[in-house]
């Protein structure tokens, strides 16, 4: 269905959140969560049509998480104003998915082995601050948070939970933090992407690229042993947040000082 | 140790002598992280220099301010952009109240309570503009009444400015500092910094009055009455230099 392949496609991209997906604030334009049905209703009674009208459409109202409510929670009837809403939300969704791969093809061809030291060094600082920004969205919003709210008021309010997507979400998510962080298989020296780990390893500094080695397989595990589970369980939620947590202690608190990395929300960092 | 220090009326003689010296009934609480992840609770003095934890709970996310509250309870609240605000009691060591963020609004880590204790405010953000906010909320609910605006971005800590002892006003200090609320606190351009200290009136949030510094580079961020000669009091503050280029900040 295309609205599961189009929010598995945003969560890989987005898990890493950087240069136009930054600028842009895209998470905001395409991700808001929690959706808020209210606003949402009194969108669908303005009838809004085409960009303009979109725009006046506050962002709590639009996305892939009103568009999931509008598809499971509150299935829209063909030909009704909620279904010509739903399309209006999925237009504005590529509205904004088009801008996004125009800046990125932009980002691309950027002249990067020319560029100033100082542009290269930010960029690495919002590669690697947006990494463990990703892996505490995952731990603490998208996993820990929703169960701990929901001890007053029942089940946990899951990312995609109406769309029964729940542990393909936490998945899609993981997956570019696991990449970004260690090497995926046999690929042969200086070709495809260079992970983290390779890149300590590089500048001789192994215990550092283990540490993070044996931190990512510790998360990979307890997030692979989610998938498949609908809905997920609690203690293998923990888990995996608990794995994560690690994670991110290695990464701010040994890959980010190993690189010369300032790291901008670090834990360590003041108020 | 991450957070705030609190548990007045010891915490001036614990920051001036070893901890040995403190007479030992005195508990200080705070919050640190260790490697269970982040917690805060009641520590005590063992010997000269060491503190040990006599109670710890753990918190999804690094604590900022404490507060000790009327009642004997505590109020910690989640550093910016934090989302929770917890009341615990330091008698069972356990959480007694959680109280989540609005939707669409992040806390700034610190609270502070009326002087009648009815009401306790805290400094915000709302995450679809950044614009700072100041929330009025009921003390024993912790449930949100009022806000406003906090008249600038970035507001941290809070304080009363009780010169007027029948209609004190409520000093915030707003950092300036924009950042991308989403992204966790990854900081926008620095050029557009605007830290200011304004007053406002506590039961309506109406402004009284605006004070900027004149480094534009320098952030207020935490506020306390000094005493001082001549019965009047002092006002001083803690700020964060901003550099704005790498060689700034290595050289800050």
């Amino acid at each position: 269905m295309q609205w599961q392949a189009t929010t598995y496609s945003w969560e890989r991209l987005s898990s890493v959140a950087v240069g136009p997906l930054l600028t842009r604030r895209s998470q905001r334009q395409i991700d808001f969560s929690p959706t808020r049905p209210a606003l949402t209703e009194r969108a669908i009674e303005s009838e809004p049509a085409g960009l303009q009208a979109m725009e006046r459409i506050g962002t709590p109202a639009k996305g892939l998480p009103a568009l999931e409510w509008l598809l499971w929670t509150q299935p829209v009837a063909p030909g009704s104003a909620a279904c010509r809403y739903a399309a209006e939300v999925a237009l504005d969704i590529e509205r904004e998915a088009i801008a996004l791969q125009r800046d990125f093809t932009t980002l691309a061809a950027s002249d990067w082995p020319n560029a100033e030291l100082e542009t290269v060094v930010a960029g690495m600082n919002e590669l690697v601050n947006q990494w463990v920004v990703g892996m505490e969205r995952l731990r603490w919003a998208h996993m820990k948070k929703p169960l701990r709210a929901a001890n007053a008021k029942g089940a946990p309010d899951w990312p995609c939970a109406a769309s029964g997507q729940t542990a393909q979400s936490w998945a899609a998510q993981w997956e570019p933090l696991r990449v970004l962080g260690v090497l995926q298989g046999p690929e042969a020296p200086a070709q495809g992407l260079v992970p983290l780990e390779t890149y300590l390893c590089g500048m001789g500094l192994n215990p550092v690229a283990n540490a993070l080695l044996a931190a990512t397989q510790q998360s990979n595990l307890r997030i692979q042993k989610i998938a498949g589970s609908s809905p997920p369980g609690r203690t293998q939620v923990l888990d995996a947040a608990r794995s994560l947590a690690t994670l991110k202690q290695v990464a701010q608190g040994r890959v980010a000082p190993a690189l010369d990395i300032g790291m901008g929300f670090s834990d360590a960092d003041g108020d | 140790m991450l957070g705030s220090l609190a548990w007045t009326p010891w915490l001036a003689g614990a920051a001036t002598r070893s901890f040995a010296s403190l007479p030992p009934s005195v508990r200080l609480a705070a919050a640190w992280e260790s490697a269970e992840g982040f917690q805060l609770g009641v520590l005590a003095p063992q010997a000269r220099d060491v503190l040990s934890a006599a109670q710890t709970i753990d918190v999804p996310t690094r604590a900022h301010g404490l507060l000790p509250g009327a009642d004997g309870t505590m109020l910690a609240v989640a550093r910016r952009p934090g989302d929770w605000l917890l009341r615990w009691s330091p008698t069972s060591g356990q959480p007694v109240q959680w109280q989540w963020a609005d939707a669409g609004r992040a806390f700034n880590g610190h609270v502070i309570a009326s002087p009648n204790g009815q009401r306790l405010y805290t400094t915000e953000t709302d995450l679809e503009t950044g614009a700072g906010l100041v929330g009025m909320r009921d003390t024993h609910s912790l449930v949100k009444l009022e806000e406003w605006p906090a008249f600038g971005i970035d507001p941290h800590k809070l304080l009363w400015d009780e010169a007027d002892r029948f209609y004190p006003a409520l000093l915030v200090a707003n950092g300036g500092v924009p950042t991308r609320l989403e992204t966790g606190r990854a900081k926008l351009d620095l050029a557009g910094m605007d830290s200011s200290l304004v007053r406002l009136d506590a039961a309506t949030g109406r402004l009284l009055g605006q004070w900027r510094l004149t480094d534009q580079r320098l952030s207020l961020r935490h506020l306390a009455w000094q005493a001082a000669p001549a019965e009047k009091n002092c006002l001083v503050w803690q700020l964060r230099y901003r550099p704005n280029t790498t060689a700034l900040r290595k050289k800050a």
